[in-house]
């Protein structure tokens, strides 16, 4: 790859690397990982870069391969994975001690969830995706997406978590 | 709290990610390692045309049907299990490697630990001296085992909290210290099929380092996070046939480190810059020896050396009479060679040459005891 498309690569990967770090924290609730996750992501957007800048979308790419990564990672260390009350590897409280919690609260309440539904709220309500392109990231269904969001909203809504974690 | 609405979820979503402030983008590192991906790809398709080749000639109905199918599905799977803070002492490691159950637990015995578990491959216990744990480097791993599997272990520097293992297809393993004995160690199995891609070290403050393997699975020179190992260079360095048996010697520089193998054994300097390997003053320094691992080798020995850059030619003289020429080659900053010793002889001196066939020196046989 020569000079210029480096210095491509180096501008794609500066405006996009902090949304996809962002990404991969929430589906995993490990900082140190979600930046393991998108380095893959975008080392592997530079191997076939001459396709991924000229792909119509490839944020989607990127995002697709942060979700399956991830994905086969969870299915090999789910076994041995144990969810604890706290998650060990949060940002700093930089607005006080009750917006930390309540951000705990929230990442233990994600963590809960089934990774096809966690994935589903991340992009679907944080990234704000249609569920069109939710779904092609997910590679599912738009009716598999609509109800693992669903299934997703309705355990958040009762997480003992959230009602534990949060502001009163 | 409770979340009943969407807008709510939103919210707080934002707040938490938005939240989170990462680092600089490593460009300089992700570009590494698109380019080992891409590397590899290229190695997968020459390998890959070859055996489709072959298969279409005698079986195009398979090829068509390989060729059809989606992604496969990974071969091997790796799972490693949290240590509890009741668990046994000296345990550092447990997990399933393609589906059998495996542990790692350390004793102390002598100078060094031995390490025994539940489904480790080779002989137990292994012995391990101490000595080697303690380097510089942010980490000392060994890889041992031969078979299906191999176990990587060993010990990391005090401040780091997670050593991530990046397998083909983008899978990372991740692994967390255990204290044992005032060191921290990890340690797991892993398929002996499966290379390593890479592996870091995490400190709460980030990537502390990186080292990519040398071969499949030697982790032996740690970088610092942007920081590019030499450019890829392999040279032989000598060759030859002792007692029968033929015999190789090899330089294998790049992102791994400075390597050098001689015929199934292989050593890493420990040095993250282009190393002096000749002792100050001398004209050659050998370096490693040792038998030579081969069928009918008997007691046949052979190792590798650094020469100064006037040293062209090391003729070793042999205890028991006769000698062996060995040509040395320029590599990085200085020169190397190989060399062998026929078994029941030992080197009782050498002579160096230079590029005009003049005699520059002598050394002494002690500095070839091997």
């Amino acid at each position: 790859m020569d000079a210029a498309a480096d210095a491509e690569f180096s501008d794609f990967m500066h405006g996009r690397w902090a949304q996809l770090v962002r990404l991969g924290y929430g589906l995993t609730g490990d900082r140190q990982l979600a930046e393991d996750l998108a380095q893959t992501a975008f080392a592997r957007a530079y191997a076939s870069w001459g396709r991924v800048r000229r792909a119509d979308n490839p944020d989607a790419y990127l995002r697709r391969i942060v979700v399956n990564a991830n994905a086969s990672r969870f299915r090999k260390v789910r076994v041995g994975e144990v969810l604890t009350e706290t998650v060990p590897d949060l940002m700093a409280a930089a607005d006080g001690a009750t917006r930390q919690d309540d951000r705990d609260a929230l990442v233990s309440a994600l963590m809960q969830l089934p990774y096809g539904q966690r994935a589903a709220v991340v992009l679907r309500y944080w990234l704000d995706l249609t569920e069109t392109e939710t779904a092609s990231i997910l590679g599912c269904s738009v009716g598999n997406v609509k109800s693992q969001a669903s299934r997703a909203l309705a355990k958040l809504r009762t997480s003992a978590a959230l009602l534990e974690g949060g502001p009163a | 709290m409770s979340i009943h609405d969407q807008r709510e979820l939103r919210d707080r979503l934002g707040s938490l990610l938005y939240g989170v402030e990462p680092g600089p983008p490593p460009v300089v590192g992700t570009m590494r390692r698109g380019r080992e991906i891409r590397m590899r790809r290229w190695i997968s398709v020459a390998a890959g045309v070859a055996v489709l080749a072959a298969g279409a000639v005698v079986l195009p109905g398979v090829l068509r049907a390989h060729l059809a199918s989606p992604i496969a599905p990974l071969d091997h799977s790796v799972i490693v299990s949290p240590i509890g803070a009741g668990a046994r002492a000296g345990l550092i490691g447990q997990g399933t490697t393609d589906g059998r159950r495996w542990t790692v637990v350390m004793s102390p015995q002598g100078k060094g630990v031995t390490l025994t578990g539940r489904g480790l491959p080779g002989a137990q216990p292994y012995y391990q001296d101490i000595a080697s744990q303690f380097t510089a480097s942010p980490a000392a791993l060994t890889t041992t085992g031969s078979g299906p599997t191999v176990l990587e272990f060993g010990t990391v520097r005090a401040d780091v909290t997670h050593v991530v293992i990046s397998l083909p297809a983008g899978e990372v393993v991740s692994l967390t210290p255990v204290s044992w004995h005032g060191r921290s160690w990890v340690a797991v199995l892993l398929p002996a099929r499966v290379p390593i891609v890479r592996a870091v070290l995490y400190t709460s403050r980030g990537e502390l380092a990186y080292a990519v393997p040398f071969g499949d699975t030697q982790l032996d020179v740690w970088w610092q996070p942007g920081q590019v190992g030499p450019a890829r260079l392999t040279k032989s360095i000598g060759s030859g046939v002792v007692d029968g048996e033929r015999w190789r010697a090899a330089a294998d520089i790049g992102p791994w480190g400075y390597c050098y193998s001689v015929s199934s054994a292989s050593t890493c300097i420990d040095s993250t810059v282009s190393p002096v390997l000749l002792a100050a003053g001398a004209l050659v320094s050998p370096m490693i020896c040792g038998s030579l691992d081969a069928p009918g080798a008997g007691a046949a020995r052979v190792g590798f050396g650094a020469a100064a850059a006037a040293v062209r030619r090391v003729v070793l003289e042999y205890s028991g009479g006769g000698t062996a020429d060995f040509s040395t080659v320029a590599v990085g900053r200085g020169r190397m060679f190989g060399y062998a010793i026929p078994g029941g002889h030992k080197v009782a001196g050498s002579r160096e040459y230079g590029a005009a066939g003049q005699l520059l020196g002598s050394t002494s046989g002690a500095a070839w005891e091997c």
